[in-house]
C-alpha cells in the first residue's frame, strides 16, 4: 500500500470529494495549497459544482493511470470532449480556476476545432452566437477583414 | 442553458486563448460575429499565419502589428512563411514585435539566402523562443540582450562561434539549441554555463563541422547527425544525465563508446544509425532500455551482457550486394543474455537477388540469438525472403523453439500465401501462442495458440529428434482473426491436416473491402 495522501475537495454545492494527492496536483492551484501546507480541511472550490468535478476528476484520473498508451488517451480525449459546448465552458471555466493548464489547452483546441472551416452563420448557430451588430456595422467590419474571407 | 450566448460570456483572456489555437485567417472571421469577438480578434496576441502566404500579404501583416502597436498590445507570437524574402518587410515587423515584447517568434524564408537577420531581435527582452529559418545570424554591435531566450532553432541558417559563445554566455535560460543544415560552425561547444540545458539537436551537420565538445549537466536528449561522416569528435560524458542519445552517420569508435556509456548513469534510449566506423559494439548500461542499430554496415559483434534493463532491441540484417557498399557475407555475432523481459525486432534486408542457401542459414542463425525472448518482431519487404525452403529445413534446428510470440510485417506480398509465410514461422517457432502477420490492412492478422494439457509424464515425444513436443501433435485450438475468407480457408485446410484432433476458432471474415484501405 503507498502512502500517498488523500486530499478532501469540496464543491460549490457543498458536496466532497476525496482525491490521491499525486492526481489533484494537476491543478496548480491545488498543488499551490499543498506545497504552502494549507490543506488539512477539506479545500474549499466555489467556483465549481460537483458536476464538472466529476467530469474533471475523471480526466485527471484517466490521465494518471500507468500503462496507458498514447493512442488510448487520445481516444479519451475525443470521447470526452464529444458534449454539448455548453459543458465545454463549465468545464474550461473550472479547469481555469483549478489553474490546470494541459486541461485547459486541451478544450480551447477543441473548440477552436469546432470553429475551423465554418463561416460566420455556421459559428454563430453552432455557439448559439447573438449577433449584436447592425447590418452596416457588419458590412464595416467585414470589408476591414476581406481578405480572411476570400 | 441551451439557446444562451454562454461563449460570448467567457473571460477576455480566455476567448483569446481559444483563438490562439487558429490561424490568422480563421481568427479574423470571427470578427464578424458579434462585437464582444470583434473585440477579441482586434486585440488577439497570437498571430500565427500559417504555412499560407500570398503575395499581397505584407499589407496584411503590416496593418495587423500596426494594429496591436496603438493598442500597446503584448504579442505572444508571431509566425510567418515568407517564400519571397523581403528584407524590409521583415526589418519594420521585427522593430514592432520588440516593441509588443514578442515571446514567441517564428519566421521561415526557405532555405538559406544570406540574408542578415535584423539586429533588433538581441534586444527582445521577453524573448522565449526564436525560431528562424533561411538567415544569417550575426553578433550585433550592441550586444546580445535577450536574456529570456529559452529556445533556439535554426533551420537552413548561419550562425559563428563568436555569436554561440555570446548566447552561451548571455542567456542562462536556454533550454534548447536546435540547429539543422546550418552553415558557420566548424563546431559545437558548450563549456558549462548552461545549467538548464535539456535538449540538444545537431541534424545534418555540413561537411566541414568537425567537433562537438558539450558540458551539460542536465542535458536530457541529445541527437547529433551529419551529412559528410566527418564529424569524429564527440565529447559528451560530463552530460551524465542523458536519457535519450541518437546518433547517425557519426565517425565514433567502439572505444569511444565503450568508455562513454558508464558515465551516463541515465541512459535508456540509444539509437545508432549508419555509425560505419563501428565494428564491436560492447553496451555496459544499466538503465538502458532501448537500443536501435541500424545500417552500421561493419558491425561484426554486438555483446548486450551487460544491459540487464533492455527491454527492446532493434537492428537490420543484410545479405547480398548493396549498392556502392560492396557485399555482406558475414552476420555479426549477438552476446547476450536471454531475457525473458526483451523483444527483438528484426529488420531483414537481403538483397532480393540473392535469397540463396546463405541468405536462409544466415537469417535462422540471426534469429537463434533471441530465442525465449519475449516477443520478435520481423519485418521484410517480401514474403520469400522468410519462407525457408523445405529442404533446408531438415539440416537446419528451428532457431525460436522457445519463443512465445511472433509478429511479421511484410510489406509486399509476392510469391506465396499467407500459409505458406505461417507454415514457415511454425517452423521457425514452433511453440508459439500468437502470431501476428501485419499485411498493410486496417487490423492485424492474428493466430491464437492453444495446447493440450500435459497429462501424461510418460508419453513419449512425438517427433524423436526434438526436444520439445511437436505443435503438430500438441496443439488443442487455433483461433484466427482478420483473415479473408480465401486465407481462412487455405489455413483451415492448414491445420486441419497437419493435426490430429484440433478445434478452430474463426473469427467471420470482414469482407475484403473493409480490410483495404
Amino acid at each position: 500500500m503507498s502512502s500517498t495522501k488523500l486530499l478532501t475537495l469540496k464543491t460549490s454545492d457543498g458536496e466532497e470529494f476525496k482525491l490521491d494527492e499525486a492526481v489533484a496536483v494537476k491543478s496548480q492551484a491545488i498543488k499551490n495549497m499543498v506545497e504552502d501546507d494549507c490543506v488539512s480541511n477539506a479545500i474549499p472550490l466555489p467556483n465549481v459544482d460537483s458536476k464538472t468535478m466529476t467530469k474533471v476528476i475523471e480526466y485527471w484520473k484517466k490521465h494518471s493511470e500507468e500503462g496507458v498508451s498514447k493512442d488510448q488517451l487520445n481516444d479519451f480525449d475525443k470521447g470526452f470532449l464529444e458534449v454539448h459546448h455548453s459543458v465545454l465552458y463549465d468545464l474550461l471555466l473550472a479547469a481555469n480556476y483549478l489553474n490546470d493548464k494541459e486541461l485547459v489547452d486541451v478544450i480551447c483546441q477543441e473548440v477552436a476545432d469546432r470553429i475551423k472551416g465554418k463561416t460566420p452563420e455556421e459559428i454563430r448557430k453552432e455557439f448559439d452566437i447573438k449577433n449584436d451588430f447592425t447590418p452596416e456595422e457588419e458590412e464595416k467590419i467585414r470589408q476591414e477583414n476581406a481578405w480572411a474571407f476570400d | 442553458m441551451e439557446g444562451t450566448d454562454q461563449i460570448s460570456k467567457l473571460p477576455e483572456p480566455i476567448l483569446d486563448h481559444i483563438l490562439s489555437f487558429l490561424y490568422i485567417k480563421e481568427a479574423a472571421k470571427t470578427s464578424t460575429l458579434s462585437k464582444v469577438w470583434n473585440s477579441a480578434w482586434t486585440s488577439l496576441s497570437c498571430l500565427d499565419f500559417g504555412d499560407n502566404y500570398l503575395h499581397k500579404s505584407k499589407n496584411i501583416v503590416d496593418q495587423i502589428l500596426a494594429n496591436r502597436l496603438n493598442q500597446k498590445i503584448f504579442i505572444k507570437r508571431f509566425r510567418v512563411n515568407l517564400p519571397n524574402y523581403r528584407s524590409k518587410a521583415v526589418d519594420d515587423w521585427i522593430k514592432v514585435l520588440v516593441t509588443c515584447n514578442i515571446k514567441e517568434l517564428f519566421l521561415d524564408v526557405g532555405v538559406y539566402t544570406y540574408n542578415k537577420f535584423p539586429e533588433a531581435i538581441f534586444a527582445a527582452k521577453s524573448l522565449n523562443v526564436l525560431s528562424l529559418r533561411g538567415f544569417k545570424l550575426e553578433l550585433p554591435s550592441n550586444g546580445v540582450k535577450f536574456y529570456s531566450l529559452r529556445e533556439l532553432h535554426l533551420d537552413d541558417s548561419f550562425l559563428d562561434e563568436q555569436l554561440l559563445q555570446a548566447l552561451c554566455a548571455i542567456c542562462r535560460d536556454l533550454e534548447v539549441l536546435s540547429f539543422k543544415r546550418f552553415h558557420g560552425l566548424i563546431s559545437l561547444q558548450v563549456a558549462g554555463t548552461l545549467s538548464k540545458l535539456r535538449k540538444v539537436k545537431l541534424q545534418f551537420c555540413p561537411p566541414k563541422f568537425k567537433n562537438v565538445d558539450i558540458v551539460a549537466p542536465n542535458v536530457k536528449d541529445l541527437y547529433i547527425s551529419s551529412f559528410g561522416l566527418d564529424l569524429h569528435v564527440i565529447e559528451i560524458t560530463a552530460c551524465k544525465s542523458i536519457k535519450h542519445l541518437k546518433l547517425t552517420a557519426v565517425a565514433v569508435s567502439d572505444q569511444w563508446l565503450e568508455e562513454l556509456l558508464p558515465n551516463l548513469l541515465s541512459l535508456e534510449v540509444l539509437y545508432l544509425d549508419h555509425c560505419l566506423s563501428l565494428k564491436i559494439v560492447k553496451i555496459s548500461s544499466y538503465r538502458l532500455k532501448l537500443l536501435k542499430v541500424y545500417a552500421c554496415y561493419n558491425l561484426v559483434a554486438v555483446d548486450l551482457d551487460d544491459a540487464p534493463s533492455l527491454l527492446r532491441f532493434s537492428f537490420d540484417v543484410h545479405h547480398g550486394k548493396k549498392r556502392l557498399l560492396g557485399y555482406f557475407d558475414t552476420l555479426p555475432i549477438f552476446k547476450l543474455k536471454a531475457s525473458q523481459l526483451l523483444e527483438a525486432k528484426i529488420k531483414l534486408i537481403p538483397d532480393p537477388e540473392a535469397l540463396d542457401t546463405h541468405w536462409y542459414s544466415k537469417l535462422t542463425e540471426s534469429l537463434g540469438n533471441f530465442n525465449n525472448s519475449r516477443a520478435i518482431t520481423l519485418s521484410c519487404d517480401y514474403d520469400e525472403m522468410i519462407v525457408i525452403p523445405k529442404d533446408m529445413r531438415e539440416n537446419l534446428l528451428p532457431p525460436l523453439y522457445g519463443t512465445k510470440c511472433v509478429h511479421i510485417k511484410i510489406m509486399d506480398r509476392m510469391n506465396y500465401s499467407v500459409k505458406d509465410v505461417v507454415d514457415s514461422l511454425l517452423w521457425i517457432s514452433p511453440q508459439l501462442d500468437t502470431l501476428s502477420v501485419d499485411q498493410g490492412r486496417r487490423l492485424n492478422s492474428l493466430i491464437k495458440f492453444t495446447y493440450r494439457d500435459v497429462a501424461n509424464e510418460d508419453e513419449k515425444p512425438c517427433c524423436a529428434s526434438l526436444p520439445w513436443k511437436c505443435w503438430r501433435h500438441e496443439l488443442k485450438k487455433v483461433k484466427l482473426q482478420n483473415f479473408t475468407r480465401t486465407e481462412l480457408e487455405k489455413l483451415r485446410n492448414y491445420f486441419l491436416t497437419n493435426t490430429d484432433t484440433l478445434d478452430i476458432i474463426e473469427d467471420p471474415p470482414e469482407c475484403s473491402s473493409a480490410l483495404h484501405f
